[in-house]
């Protein structure tokens, strides 16, 4: 008995809990999550703020600075999409975040042939939606 | 004297309409991101925007200096004011989230008369949020885009494959009214695709129809 009620306290709170998710929800995210996860480029970005026009590379050469920042994980090239085939997430910058896409993937020296086709498809079809819809548009 | 009335009432419309039409935008920008891979990466610098030449040029500080200028389909890449290298490329300007916000189009993400239709719109939790699909042959690749907005505001876009799976999440925040653009200083996005990417932009000391900075805006590709 005790496990019937408790599968039908499940199931009631399975139940509940989907009723109560809104599209609404679908835009909440969480502030705290992307704070942490952006940390190690906040402390490079107030570091570099602090000491005037700095760049990577004169940074990697100031001892107070290689020790106050973790540089090991920093990616200078930003070019962290190496998919074999069709690189959706390059497809994507493409698609939805021009114009930071392009400083993640297109013009990266060690960006991969794929990852720059990706990107440019993902635009292009942007741009294709556009011109069609403006075609179809025109009276 | 209703005729007076009348064609006063034209020129502050008129007024009104002219004052909304913006040219330029300059900020201060810094793009943030942490990779699936766990690396970090960070692109500082400055973005300058004229509407009327369609020419948008990145002044990059961090991680090195450079100057990038798109025109038309052409990137120009400049370092140490020297020219480097020019690449083709569809990216151009219009697509930006200058040319979206000076044309009054980022509202609904420029989606307005596409080949995207409206499927359905509801008010949810203070926002309203707008479901586009894809018509024809877009929608064997793209699947739904569902905006959300408040106060009229573009509040978030998220992404969604053809077979519904959760691709992409864009918010935007932090509004500021300069000269009456309303632009977002906070861009954040995560992509979903084989694993988590966090990407967050803020733009800093924005300025709408400066005047100066000529050599900027109009960054000199001639003969490139």
């Amino acid at each position: 008995m005790k496990k019937f009620l408790l599968a039908a306290a499940l199931v009631f709170a399975a139940y509940v809990n989907n009723s109560f998710a809104s599209t609404a929800d679908a835009f909440a995210y969480d502030e705290n999550t992307v704070s942490a996860q952006l940390t190690e480029a906040t402390q490079i970005e107030n570091y570099v703020a602090a000491n005037g026009d700095v760049t990577f590379t004169e940074l990697q050469a100031d001892a107070n600075a290689a020790s106050a920042l973790n540089l090991g994980n920093f990616n200078a090239n930003t070019a962290s999409f190496t998919f074999d085939d069709m690189n959706w997430k390059a497809f994507l910058w493409g698609f939805c975040c021009w114009p930071i896409g392009i400083f993640t993937v297109l013009i990266k020296s060690d960006s991969t042939r794929e990852d720059k086709i990706s990107f440019v498809i993902g635009a292009a079809i942007w741009w294709i939606g556009g011109i069609l819809g403006k075609v179809s548009y025109t009276p | 004297m209703k005729k007076i009335f009348q064609i006063f009432i034209l020129l502050v419309l008129s007024h009104q309409a002219i004052a909304q039409q913006f040219i330029r935008i300059k900020t201060d920008f810094s793009i943030k991101q942490k990779n699936s891979d766990n690396t970090t990466s960070l692109t500082m610098g400055t973005a300058y925007y004229d509407k009327s030449t369609k020419r948008l040029t990145y002044k990059i500080s961090f991680p090195e200096k450079e100057v990038w200028v798109f025109k038309d389909t052409t990137m120009y890449v400049f370092k140490n004011g020297k020219f480097f290298t020019k690449k083709k490329s569809i990216m151009i300007p219009e697509f930006s989230i200058f040319h979206l916000a000076l044309s009054n189009n980022l509202a609904d993400y420029g989606l307005k008369n596409t080949a995207f239709k409206v499927d359905k719109i509801e008010k949810d939790k203070g926002m309203v949020i707008t479901s586009y699909k894809p018509s024809g042959k877009m929608s064997l690749g793209i699947g739904k885009i569902m905006l959300s907005s408040v106060d009229k505001k573009l509040n978030g876009v998220i992404f969604y494959a053809p077979n519904n799976e959760l691709t992409s999440k864009i918010f935007y925040k932090d509004y500021i009214n300069s000269k009456g653009l309303a632009f977002p200083t906070t861009v954040t996005q995560f992509t979903y695709v084989k694993g988590e990417n966090i990407s967050r932009t803020t733009y800093k000391n924005v300025l709408v129809d400066q005047m100066g900075d000529e050599e900027m805006y109009n960054y000199n590709i001639k003969g490139y």
